[in-house]
């Protein structure tokens, strides 16, 4: 494997995001099997796969939408981006798609919610919902150079020997305030529990600590649109988190923590297993590894898992 | 779903054209207010626009997008 940008020489990690911090706040050995030993599960994750392809194409609306795309131009363009995206091309030597191969991906969801069609459709009706944002209030923000505040990748100073890197998709303008906006989508009841769920959070505290930076401006939150997938229908809601400078600086110390004990783990070689979150999110992806003796598990690891042709970096920008 | 639509996802994409992207697009709004019928879902009226690539037979490609 190539030498990553995030980590140093002695393959200590440098440059952190939301999902390494998180991984190595859950569980050491989790945080090196993803980050370190760069193994993913051979099956890619349906919600995973649905939420990316979801999200990349509305924050790609919004992009276009702020370059001065019609509501129309912009939603034909994503559309069929979506359903490029969900087509498994086989691919040339160069990696790009080969027209007429390949088939439509299936999404391997027992419930039937998150289907290549409910994507597509969910797009379309986000928009219908959202998409215009004239009565809202809400505008893209501008940088100072006149460019909207869309697709912002960030590499920034946080403790001694690390900086913390991110995606902010969209920031955005509302009563005089700055947001970054966010999409997710989920199977859950968009009430009350859902949102309790992102406080507090690794990745939108991160988000508002870095919108503060990047943009010299008091970023107070976000703007979560969130869609709830069901078979026949999508619904959707649209939530404003905030966090106070006494709630961020709790999660910097927090988050410094959890970096530092990873970065030492690093160096030692040390990757304890947390036990107590093996079931966490519908169970660990790598559960099936840690259950089997040590002496036999690289060769599971080979047979269930692959080495993605890009591992995580987080200071790669996308 | 239509039969129209379900060809239309059944097809490779990188051949879809314009107006194979507007159908699909219409029949998925059209599902929505069959759907939910509250405020937010209701239609909202769109200007009749015209379609300038009728009849050019064009086909979309990445360089599109």
């Amino acid at each position: 494997m190539e030498q990553r940008k995030s980590f140093d020489s002695n393959g200590v990690q440098f440059v952190w995001d939301s999902t390494s911090i998180n991984l190595a706040s859950e569980c050491l050995r989790k945080y090196y099997y993803r980050m370190i030993a760069n193994l993913v599960p051979r099956s890619t994750s349906v919600h995973l796969l649905f939420g990316g392809i979801y999200a990349s194409a509305l924050e790609q609306f919004y992009h276009l939408r702020a370059e001065g795309a019609g509501i129309d131009e912009a939603l034909n363009s994503v559309v069929h981006r979506a359903l490029i995206d969900s087509w498994d091309h086989e691919r040339d030597e160069d990696g790009q798609r080969i027209v007429n191969t390949g088939q439509a991906v299936h999404f391997h969801d027992p419930y039937n919610r998150k289907s290549r069609m409910n994507l597509i459709r969910s797009i379309i009706w986000y928009v219908d919902q959202f998409g215009d944002e004239e009565s809202s209030g809400i505008t893209t923000h501008h940088l100072s150079d006149g460019k909207p505040a869309v697709e912002l990748s960030f590499v920034l100073e946080f403790d001694d020997d690390v900086m913390l890197a991110g995606h902010l998709d969209r920031v955005i303008e509302f009563g005089g305030h700055l947001y970054w906006m966010d999409q997710k989508t989920t199977s859950s009841a968009l009430g009350p529990r859902y949102y309790e769920s992102f406080k507090p959070s690794m990745q939108f505290m991160l988000y508002t600590w870095a919108g503060q930076m990047v943009l010299h401006s008091p970023v107070k939150g976000g703007v979560i649109d969130a869609a709830q997938i069901l078979v026949g229908s999508t619904k959707f809601d649209r939530q404003f988190i905030s966090f106070t400078a006494e709630q961020l600086e709790e999660w910097a110390e927090s988050a410094s923590y959890h970096i530092a004990r990873a970065r030492e783990a690093t160096a030692e070689a040390k990757w304890p297993m947390n036990m107590s979150a093996c079931g966490n999110y519908g169970g660990c992806p790598y559960r099936s590894l840690c259950a089997r003796p040590a002496s036999v598990r690289d060769h599971f690891a080979e047979a269930d898992f692959v080495h993605p042709a890009q591992p995580w970096d987080p200071a790669t920008p996308r | 779903m239509s039969d129209d639509v379900v060809k239309l996802f059944a097809r490779d994409p990188l051949k879809l054209s314009e107006q194979d992207i507007e159908q699909i697009i219409e029949k998925m709004r059209a599902m929505r207010h069959t759907f939910n019928t509250d405020a937010a879902a209701k239609p909202a009226a769109k200007p009749k626009k015209g379609n300038k690539a009728e009849g050019l037979d064009l086909d979309l490609d990445l360089g599109d997008l």
